[in-house]
């Protein structure tokens, strides 16, 4: 059979193709020690991305401008930053990828303006924040429940729940709140209440802040509109809690996040 | 009595459109299509080169080793699996059971986690399950192996039980209403069905969103069940089930096909006519399940995308679809593309809704765009090939049909480029959520504090293993419509000459997916 003749020559070329593709690909140089300075401006990093090869012993020296801590994905290395002071990443650069890291700003300090700036959440697209051109507040009240949840009051003024289901006629005073835990986002809410599940026991700290509903932050007068709140559970169930987090930490990494560069590991 | 049925066939769409319609919104935190990071890093332009290099002088070897090809003599080498009885006993009845079962338990597991797990995407089963494991990760399996899908289908599998429940009761009796299935909506719900899937996968950005998944899941079960109830099992699997229908398309390249050599055998068929241009059936599953001669064979792969029976509008549309999502889904997260959706962001500022936003509205166009391009270059280069023969029969139409499927080794390949490393690196994400299916601290297995292993895949392996898979679906691609034309044409010349549009239609496809690997991924 002619046909059958011909797909074994097409195996020879596909198997030839294959390897002169792999003799193509084929490089080498000795790993060494990389030492590479870095500066987070403005919620981005100077060079954005950095390149080192697969296996170099990478010190990551990092000036930022802002305080909170700069997280490598992938390695999942977290360091806290400060203005002034220089963060050391030591790793050795053994898998090879093109790894985000990202900035989470310090937060605590109500009121602080964390937004604003012109990072973007990750997950499609960069989101500013939108000045709102009336005043608008928020105080979040949190009473836990006997069963170990908390019921979440976001109390509002001169705003407008919009549900989603309500269609595109969203008004500028409109939108949704995101509930933050620590530094985690853990829900969007369409109305005042909320009910929140599985906290550890301990004291948490509970953030809400009004958004529209691309989740573009708001601000009035250049502050965030947020609310902040402490909330303590007494008899959480134990071993409750976020244990794998995107493959990463074992601690869940904040939601409120700004990709600030990549590291590419090039292979040797 | 035909009034009653005509308005059971309305209400089941009206439910149907209903239900997909009200997918409703719920709270909760997750990002773009897909769960975690992605690490690839993009194909070096070197990679890139030799790869656009190869692919182009490939077409022209493979062009000239069949130019003397005997257009009588197009089969290919098969072996029966099915002479080992061993097999064939394993591969029927009681060794499919407990798969079915699992593949049913495992729907259950998706629906129950989906709709009371965490509601945070990583820590619930649903997401990584859905898009990884099932849709990447059966996907590779399907198009490599076999279509292990039309297995263990839950959908089917719990429907074909119930029906043996019914027998039961009502022995003779047939458990669905008996309507006729009407022949010219052909594959049609698969390609509407296709557009909200590759809707919710490229352009919804709550697409792992455990609760949203919950209420798809739902709605795609009683889609799936109603439609079988309506129009019987086989009916709705051919026409209506659209994962049947693509898990289908990716199984035609695939190592192993399922035959009936006998035709009588297939004298029930609800397809009416599944047997092909030789006369053949198969990969035909309702005369599979009936026959009583059967063959399991292995076979060269992509030589399945060469069997053709009856293609309609519906299917090519399908085909078309399956091309240009699978291209705008890596398209989407390139630096290019994210620019794009930037300017709609800008455009539309007061459009914030989850459904209706500046990106999905510009990845909805896109995903509208790309199927409507795809099928002008693809109907253009059918026109040009008329052109080339002298506007000789066989006219655009057939042709359109004809070489539908030889594109798709192309797409398959550049599928594989762009999951590998996802499937490798996020797919491990199933050992711990295996432990904690809802999220809520449960260790079953003893996994639940599994971390990923980002050192599995090396950056070499992958961009070696993507620009060889384009690589060889380029060859497929070629050899197909080169024998598709050698079955079309008497002369040679002719056979030649109505190649180099289809070539030039190839090699442009295969550059635009080796540039897409070359780009950076930006989710």
């Amino acid at each position: 059979m002619k046909a059958v003749y011909s797909l074994r020559k097409l195996t020879a070329l596909a198997a030839l193709t294959t390897g002169l593709l792999a003799v193509a690909a084929c490089a080498s140089a000795a790993p060494g020690q990389v030492e590479i300075d870095v500066s987070l401006q403005d919620k981005k990093l100077i060079p954005g991305t950095i390149q080192v090869s697969q296996d170099d012993t990478v010190t990551l020296k990092v000036q930022s401008d802002a305080e909170g801590s700069l997280h490598l994905h992938g390695y999942d290395i977290e360091k806290e930053v400060t203005p002034g002071e220089v963060a050391e990443f030591v790793f050795v650069a053994d898998a090879t990828g093109r790894y985000r890291l990202a900035f989470h700003p310090a937060s605590g300090s109500a009121g602080e303006n964390h937004h604003g700036g012109s990072g973007g959440h990750h997950g499609g697209g960069s989101h500013a924040s939108v000045e709102l051109d009336s005043p608008v507040s928020v105080s979040v009240a949190a009473e836990p429940d006997a069963n170990g949840g908390v019921n979440v009051h976001i109390i509002t003024q001169g705003w407008r729940w919009t549900s989603e289901k309500a269609g595109g006629e969203t008004a500028k005073e409109g939108g949704h709140a995101h509930i933050y835990v620590g530094d985690e986002k853990i829900a969007h809410v369409y109305e005042p209440r909320y009910y929140l599940e599985g906290l550890a026991p301990g004291v948490h700290r509970i953030r809400v802040t009004l958004n529209y509903d691309n989740h573009t932050d708001l601000t009035y007068n250049g502050k965030t509109i947020e609310s902040t709140t402490t909330v303590t559970i007494e008899n959480g169930r134990a071993g409750e809690g976020n244990h794998h987090s995107l493959g990463n930490s074992g601690d869940a990494p904040a939601e409120e996040e700004y990709d600030v560069g990549y590291l590419e590991v090039q292979p040797r | 009595m035909f009034k009653g049925r005509f308005l059971i066939v309305k209400v089941t769409a009206a439910i149907a459109a209903v239900t997909l319609l009200l997918l409703p919104g719920a709270a909760g935190t997750a990002h773009a299509h897909g769960i975690g990071d992605r690490y690839d890093l993009p194909l070096p332009v070197s990679f890139f080169a030799v790869g656009g290099g190869a692919a182009v002088v490939v077409s022209f070897v493979i062009v000239g080793l069949l130019l003397r090809g005997d257009s009588r003599t197009i089969g290919y080498p098969r072996f029966n699996l099915f002479r080992y009885g061993w097999i064939e006993f394993a591969l029927s009845g009681p060794f499919l059971w407990p798969l079915k079962i699992l593949s049913v338990l495992l729907l259950l597991l998706v629906i129950a986690t989906a709709t009371s797990g965490s509601a945070r995407a990583v820590d619930n089963f649903s997401p990584t399950f859905i898009w990884v494991i099932w849709w990447v990760g059966l996907g590779f399996f399907v198009a490599a192996l076999g279509n292990l899908w039309a297995l263990v289908n839950p959908w089917k599998a719990a429907y074909s039980a119930a029906e043996s429940l019914y027998q039961l009761v009502r022995p003779g009796e047939a458990m669905h209403l008996g309507i006729d299935y009407p022949q010219r909506w052909a594959m049609w719900p698969s390609v509407i069905l296709f557009l909200v899937f590759a809707w919710i996968e490229n352009a919804f950005a709550e697409s792992s969103n455990p609760r949203d998944l919950a209420w798809m899941v739902i709605a795609y079960s009683a889609i799936t069940w109603a439609g079988m109830f309506t129009f019987g099992k086989h009916q709705w699997l051919r026409h209506g089930e659209v994962f049947s229908a693509i898990f289908g398309l990716f199984a035609r390249f695939s190592v192993t096909e399922v035959r009936v050599p006998a035709s009588e055998d297939c004298g029930e068929c609800t397809a009416g006519d599944c047997r092909n241009e030789d006369g053949d059936c198969v990969d035909c599953y309702e005369c599979f399940e009936y026959a009583d001669e059967r063959e399991f064979n292995l076979r060269p792969p992509g030589v399945g995308l060469g069997n053709l029976s009856y293609v309609t509008p519906s299917l090519v549309a399908l085909v078309m679809l399956l091309l240009a999502s699978v291209t705008f889904d890596g398209f989407s997260a390139t630096p290019e593309w994210i620019a794009v959706q930037g300017e709609f962001i800008t455009a539309f500022p007061e459009l914030t809704n989850k459904f209706l936003n500046g990106v999905t509205i510009a990845n909805t166009l896109g995903l509208i765009a790309f199927p409507l391009g795809f099928l002008a270059l693809y109907g253009g280069t059918c026109l040009l090939m008329v052109r080339v023969c002298g506007g000789e029969p066989p006219t655009v139409g057939m042709l359109v049909a004809a070489y539908v499927f030889s594109l798709i080794p192309i797409a398959l390949a550049y599928h594989y480029a762009h999951f590998l490393s996802y499937l490798l690196v996020q797919g491990q994400l199933i050992i711990p959520l295996a432990s904690d299916p809802f999220g809520v601290g449960w260790d079953l297995f003893g996994t639940a504090e599994y971390m990923i292993n980002i050192r599995v895949t090396n950056a070499r392996f992958i961009w070696f293993f993507s620009v060889a898979a384009i690589v060889i679906g380029h060859m497929a691609a070629v050899y197909l419509a080169h024998v598709r034309a050698m079955r079309l044409y008497d002369n040679p010349a002719m056979v030649l000459r109505s190649q180099f549009p289809m070539l030039g239609l190839m090699v442009l496809y295969t550059i635009v997916s080796l540039w897409i690997v070359s780009r950076p991924i930006t989710e």
